[in-house]
């Protein structure tokens, strides 16, 4: 029991610490949240990769998205890589093709996201280079957004700000509020030069990244995030453009959000692994302590939600031995008259409601910071009834799948 | 070279730590403030139960003087009701072994013994329908059969609502509970249910409770609530069973 709360003490300020850096740094820096607009005439040339594999649903609203981009046409290539689709992906994109000269479509056999990418980056004709993820939608002004940060020539690599592009039941309105709370948190990080993954969805890198620290790896299936931790390994900075958004489809079904948060966690740990020397605080300051306390933190969730699930299980056994003890008599189960439960404001009460409050603010402060329009209010509550047990339920599944040398496939 | 957003700030990280603590000791001192006003409520409570029992001891005066119809001990049963919940709270804040819990315990089984003194005397000497049970229990490690035993006859009590039930800690050090222990020439043999004069040691369960109680009264009797005043009031109810208090 003491260890219980002492983790629980420990979990709640250190929460209460990271929400108090966030915010200092987020007033520190709050005339640097977007870049200032420049009125630009000479545009560099972008080169756009797309990599495919079965996306016949998808490709049309993404191409069609990044076609009627606001960016010169004649400073654009749009590199579709079909991977080896048996769908009529590669046929879209060809058609596709005919309609927008500035499109070019590859085909090469199946190897995975990486070597589709890598193809791309190889045949591109531009000095920067954008990936994009075939299920998304890129807003009409995320390239020059993005493009934007770039200016900085400190800076290697920008990310956009991913957002759901519309939530049919909760599973994805949780979604909708953990991307938004990550938008922030992201940008914040951006300021501590510890942003850890070059998203997916569209990021954009200079084209010297790749000649001076390599192309894609396999990664354990999540190649963006080891790209930029091989990328923070060489101190090369990334950039958060919050202003610019591409739109991604939400995981509709418990099962198919798992596994990809299985991958994606599973991927953090083994990369991490791989990139041990990125948790040296001498050498990487910020960023050493920012994933020792995301690492940590995953342990005292785990700690803390099964202790939590453990008192909820006695309970249900506990009401179970009423059953058995009232022979069957169910209806003093339930309370004749509704009475309001008595709250005892403990103070580990208090500091979780403390603590509560600091994550529902983080997802309502990313909604106003990327000009969202959505109603959030329900879609936060059951991102902080839920969120919590299923974030430390991808944990446990990212750790069973590495203790148990688990073998993984893209989900 | 290591870029400039990556460099730890010692005076940052040190400022944001003292900003957190005192948002962390606020959290300590709300608490501290919230329990401290509940300690005062459960203060005037206590004024209360001390005014209602004069009330009551003066009842009891008048009775004697006046015919049975005039006593009504529901306002008290309401009183020691809360006092039991309120016991309760006390009890998950500050645990079982606090001196100020065990204090308020004692009071309240004082209360308990007077009120049924009362109820007995006014059985016997108006021939009203009270029937009543005394249960001594203990902790889980004396007693662990207390805490089902506990639970049945809450429900008990709230099938049968003229059915009084009084609750005692059988390892309370109370000289007034001492006393009743030795009416009944009671033995260390937990879970104890006395009904009129009969002890029975040991867990019941529903079926041998009932079987029990259908010895002294018709049980369906007892589902109905009291209507006339001069019995205890349909809004009364008894001293909850339960082990913890």
């Amino acid at each position: 029991m003491a260890i219980i709360e002492f983790l629980v003490y420990t979990a709640v300020f250190l929460a209460l610490y990271y929400g108090a850096f966030v915010f200092l740094t987020f007033f520190e820096n709050k005339n640097r949240i977007y870049r200032p607009s420049v009125k630009r005439r000479v545009f560099p040339f972008l080169t756009v990769i797309l990599p495919c594999f079965n996306e016949e649903e998808n490709i049309d609203a993404v191409l069609g998205s990044l076609c009627v981009s606001d960016y010169p046409k004649d400073k654009l290539e749009i590199i579709v890589v079909d991977d080896g689709s048996t769908d009529s992906t590669l046929a879209k994109a060809r058609a596709f093709q005919e309609n927008c000269p500035f499109v070019r479509v590859f085909h090469k056999e199946n190897g995975g996201k990486y070597t589709a990418l890598n193809l791309g980056i190889q045949n591109a004709r531009g000095d920067f280079i954008g990936c994009v993820d075939a299920d998304c939608f890129v807003d009409r002004f995320a390239l020059k957004n993005t493009l934007a940060y770039l200016d900085d020539p400190e800076i290697m690599a920008s990310v956009a700000t991913i957002k759901i592009m519309k939530s049919k039941n909760i599973l994805e309105g949780i979604q909708t509020a953990e991307y938004l709370g990550s938008a922030f948190l992201r940008k914040i990080a951006s300021f501590w030069d510890s942003i850890i993954v070059t998203s997916g969805p569209l990021s954009i890198f200079r084209k010297e990244v790749f000649q001076k620290i390599g192309l894609y790896r396999q990664a354990h299936l999540t190649e963006d995030l080891e790209m930029a931790f091989r990328m923070q390994f060489n101190n090369m900075r990334i950039a958060h453009a919050l202003e610019a958004f591409v739109y991604t489809k939400a995981r509709p079904t418990l099962k198919s959000l798992c596994r990809q948060r299985l991958r994606w966690q599973r991927g953090f740990l083994l990369n991490l692994r791989d990139y041990k020397e990125l948790l040296n605080f001498r050498k990487h300051g910020n960023l050493a302590l920012f994933l020792l306390y995301c690492f940590i933190g995953a342990f005292m969730s785990m700690a803390i939600v099964s202790y939590g699930l453990f008192q909820l299980a006695k309970a249900l056994w506990g009401g179970l031995g009423h059953l058995w003890l009232l022979q069957g008599d169910f209806s003093y189960l339930f309370p004749r008259e509704f009475s309001w439960p008595v709250l005892h404001f403990s103070t580990g009460l208090i500091l979780n409601i403390f603590s509560l409050a600091l994550i529902i603010s983080f997802l309502f402060v990313g909604k106003k910071l990327t000009f969202d329009k959505i109603k959030l209010k329900s879609k936060a509550i059951y991102y902080w009834l839920f969120y919590s047990y299923l974030a430390t339920f991808w944990w446990v599944l990212a750790f069973y799948s590495i203790i148990f040398k688990k073998k993984l496939v893209w989900g | 070279m290591i870029p400039q957003g990556k460099k730890i700030n010692p005076l940052k990280y040190l400022s944001v730590f003292l900003f957190t603590a005192i948002i962390f000791g606020s959290g300590f001192l709300l608490s501290d403030y919230i329990a401290q006003k509940r300690f005062q409520q459960l203060d005037v409570l206590q004024q209360n139960l001390r005014t209602d029992i004069l009330s009551l001891e003066t009842q009891f005066s008048v009775l004697r003087q006046a015919p049975c119809d005039n006593l009504n001990e529901s306002t008290l049963t309401k009183e020691l009701y809360d006092v039991s919940q309120k016991l309760s709270e006390v009890s998950a804040d500050l645990g079982e072994k606090s001196p100020y819990y065990l204090q308020l315990k004692k009071y309240y089984s004082i209360m308990e013994i007077q009120h049924w003194l009362l109820v007995k005397q006014a059985a016997k000497e108006c021939s009203m329908p009270f029937h009543t049970i005394i249960y001594f229990y203990a902790d889980k490690e004396h007693c662990p059969s207390c805490e089902n035993q506990g639970y049945l006859l809450t429900y008990f009590r709230e099938k049968y609502p003229s059915l009084r039930i009084y609750s005692f800690d059988f390892d309370l050090p109370l000289s007034a509970l001492q006393a009743l222990k030795s009416v009944f020439g009671l033995k260390d043999n937990l879970p104890v249910i006395v009904v009129d004069k009969d002890v029975y040691y040991g867990f019941k369960d529903k079926t041998q409770l009932e079987d029990l109680l259908g010895k002294y009264v018709n049980l369906e009797s007892l589902e109905q609530k009291p209507v006339a005043s001069s019995t205890p009031s349909s809004s009364a109810a008894s001293p909850p069973a339960k082990n913890k208090k």
